[in-house]
């Protein structure tokens, strides 16, 4: 195996391990955004709208 | 019999590493994003930067010009009798006042007057321009109103919503939550993530101590792991659009939170080079032996 490939490879490992350690983070903040998101845009936009009506 | 390698840490030791290495991802992440909505809601350096930013410091100058020249027709004085009322060391004095003010207000949780203007030299402006002939006897009431209106105006230029905003967001979040008390929480998070951080690296290389470059391998990726989160929060922040939705009450706070974001992408894309580059780092380097 050459010099290049051999780091391609170790790269590949590293890159495989971190996404497994992101996965499981990553899809709790997607579901808590999908489920929250909502809600925390309604909040955002009456706050505005009373503090712009006074 | 099993041949043991006492080289290499065992595959306990190495399983061990892998959950500790998630839990690494998990704090840090917890670390770095505490400290992003701290600066963002506390910084008085970052916001008064911000605030005395040549783009924000204009934009409230044409505001309170426009303004003023519209109040001294209403109250019939000649256009300019309040244009150019403050200097830009008033105005820049103003912001740094209402930075200090709603960023305490953001750190405690509790809300306290809000800072205003007001100008002895306006006052003398307005009564040179007041009109020799006062038919009905007005004159002086118009002008005292003209120099109230004119500080208010100034006031809101610089205070913008925010101060409205904050009492009504404060209130808002308040019946859901204490306030004071998270505010406090999330303070220390950082700090305590970190902590427990640099813990967890720690048993992460002990546990790895038969070849320790292996060991900062696990730390290198839950590293890594931690940018491709951070990328993750960043386009659902645009996703968000704050700024968007700040447009609908005030121009000039937009503006800000505008500068304010792309300040912090600043600081965001020095991260992600470090992680990344602890990631690559940790990916590349590998302690040669015979057996590969």
């Amino acid at each position: 195996m050459t010099k290049t490939e051999n780091k391609r490879k170790q790269l590949g490992r590293a890159a495989r391990f971190s996404l497994w350690l992101a996965l499981p983070i990553a899809a709790a903040i997607i579901a808590a955004a999908l489920i929250l998101g909502g809600t925390v845009k309604d909040l955002i936009h009456t706050v505005i709208k009373m503090a712009v009506t006074g | 019999m099993r041949r043991v390698n006492r080289n290499r840490p065992s595959r306990t030791a190495r399983r061990i590493s892998a959950i500790l290495a998630f839990l690494l991802t998990l704090c840090t992440l917890s670390a770095l994003l505490s400290e992003a909505a701290i600066q963002l809601l506390t910084s008085e350096t970052l916001h008064e930067n911000v605030a005395l930013d040549r783009a924000s410091i204009q934009a409230q100058t044409e505001k309170i010009e426009k303004e003023t020249a519209m109040l001294a027709e209403e109250y019939g004085f000649p256009e300019g009798t309040a244009t150019g009322a403050v200097s830009r060391e008033e105005l820049e004095e103003l912001n740094r006042k209402a930075v200090r003010w709603w960023t305490a207000a953001a750190r405690t949780g509790v809300m306290t007057e809000e800072p205003s203007w007001t100008s002895e030299e306006l006052a003398e402006a307005i009564g040179r321009s007041l009109p020799q002939t006062d038919e009905d006897g007005s004159a002086a009431e118009r002008a005292e109103k003209l120099r109230r209106e004119t500080e208010k105006t100034v006031t809101r230029a610089a205070v913008s919503v925010r101060g409205k905003l904050l009492r009504v967001a404060m209130k808002k979040v308040g019946e859901r939550i204490n306030l004071p008390v998270w505010m406090t929480v999330l303070q220390q998070l950082p700090q305590a993530a970190g902590l427990a951080s640099l813990l967890l690296a720690g048993l992460i290389v002990l546990l790895m101590s038969r070849r320790i470059s292996m060991g900062f391998r696990y730390i290198s990726f839950a590293l890594g792991a931690d940018g491709l989160l951070i990328l993750l929060c960043s386009v659902l922040w645009k996703i968000l659009d704050p700024v968007g939705m700040l447009k609908e009450s005030s121009e000039i706070l937009a503006l800000q939170f505008s500068l304010l974001e792309s300040r912090m992408l600043l600081q965001t894309v020095l991260l992600l080079v470090v992680l990344f580059g602890a990631w690559t780092l940790g990916a590349l380097c590998r302690k040669r032996t015979g057996r590969g």
